[in-house]
């Protein structure tokens, strides 16, 4: 298996599209009161992040892109906050 | 003189005969919370509950593990509650008194007194059919559990403890005890960047950057840190613009609050003359 072929992997993608996240919360993110709870897909090339505080959740949501290469980039991102008494399944 | 009003959230009782040549009106906001413990279900020692209080868990947070009160600690809890909690927002702020109202005489001379802020808190055991403002649920986390997710009307024990919420931008904690910010929200008051154009009043004002976006703001009460401003003295304002009628709470300049001791105010004759 060549090197982009690896690149190219959903595994890999995947954990590239994490570390993209992670970074990029660890960066733009600075509400430290509560934990992350949750970083899960929900579309192609799309996750949501949860982030627990008093009062309130905070949920990014993450669309990512990849070029030939297979490198990732965050191509669009959208912070919500959700009444956590309004919470449902 | 004594005057008095009663709204949904707090009293509010006014002390004029307390006033002489040295000291103010006294202007007390009294709130009264019914606290109610969140026990394990069926009488056991232990169980699970939701972060906020919520029907259903928070994404990737499994229900938190409590344990029982017992009386020893429901009591400590509630002691230190009342007593951090009026630490904090007792006797912060004078409001001067622009209106020449409550003019009284000391010995041969004339005062205005201004207004001497203070803040009562009155707590027990719930009860139905009780005369509460508040009702305050209470959880008590297993010690194996760090982090619970908290509302206005729904604490856990480890609210009362200094927790780092941020970093300014020279990089020095934000650090805040919830119950402080908690108990801001009960006397009326809304987050520090509620009303400015990226958290407007008719929005989700619990959003992020309504805990503020300065750093001055961030360290606000209010917002994530433990700093009082002029505006946190808007509940007593409030209240004696409704006692007396006069000014309103958007003009700075009306009851315009200090945050240190400002003596009555002594007119320049003397009855004598």
């Amino acid at each position: 298996m060549n090197n982009n072929s690896l690149k190219c992997s959903h595994l890999v993608k995947t954990i590239s599209s994490f570390k993209a996240i992670i970074n990029d919360v660890e960066n733009t993110y600075d509400a430290l009161g509560g934990p992350m709870t949750s970083i899960a897909a929900s579309g192609p090339n799309t996750y949501e992040v949860y982030i627990l505080q008093d009062e309130r959740i905070d949920r990014l949501t993450y669309t990512l892109k990849f070029n030939e290469s297979c490198d990732v980039e965050i191509a669009d991102k959208k912070e919500e906050t959700l009444d956590p008494r309004n919470l449902s399944n | 003189m004594t005057r008095t009003i009663k709204t949904a959230s707090w009293d509010a009782a006014l002390n004029t005969k307390v006033c002489d040549k040295n000291n103010n009106a006294e202007l007390t906001i009294t709130v009264r919370l019914g606290f109610r413990q969140v026990n394990p279900t069926n009488g056991a020692t232990t169980g699970f509950y939701n972060d906020y209080g919520a029907a259903v868990s928070a994404p990737g947070s499994p229900p938190k593990k409590i344990v029982r009160w017992s009386q020893q600690d429901w009591l400590a809890w509630k002691k230190d509650f009342v007593r951090s909690a009026k630490q904090y927002w007792h006797g912060k702020f004078w409001l001067i008194n622009n209106h020449q109202e409550f003019e009284y005489n000391d010995g041969a001379s004339k005062y205005t007194p201004n207004i001497y802020c203070r803040f009562n808190l009155i707590e027990s055991d719930f009860t139905v059919g009780g005369n509460y403002h508040h009702v305050i649920d209470v959880v008590n986390l297993d010690p194996s559990e760090t982090w619970f997710g908290s509302h206005s009307t729904l604490y856990d024990n480890l609210d009362l403890n200094p927790i780092t919420k941020g970093f300014d931008s020279n990089g020095n904690p934000i650090v805040q005890r919830a119950h402080v910010h908690e108990v801001g929200h009960l006397l009326g008051l809304g987050h520090v960047d509620e009303g400015k154009n990226h958290c407007p009043s008719s929005g989700n004002t619990n959003a992020a950057v309504c805990y503020g976006v300065t750093d001055i703001d961030k360290n606000s009460v209010m917002g994530s840190g433990m700093q009082l401003r002029a505006k946190h003295a808007n509940p007593w304002r409030r209240a004696i613009i409704t006692m007396t009628g006069k000014g309103a709470v958007l003009n700075n300049s009306d009851w315009a609050p200090k945050t240190v001791r400002t003596y009555p105010k002594a007119h320049a004759t003397s009855l004598s003359n």
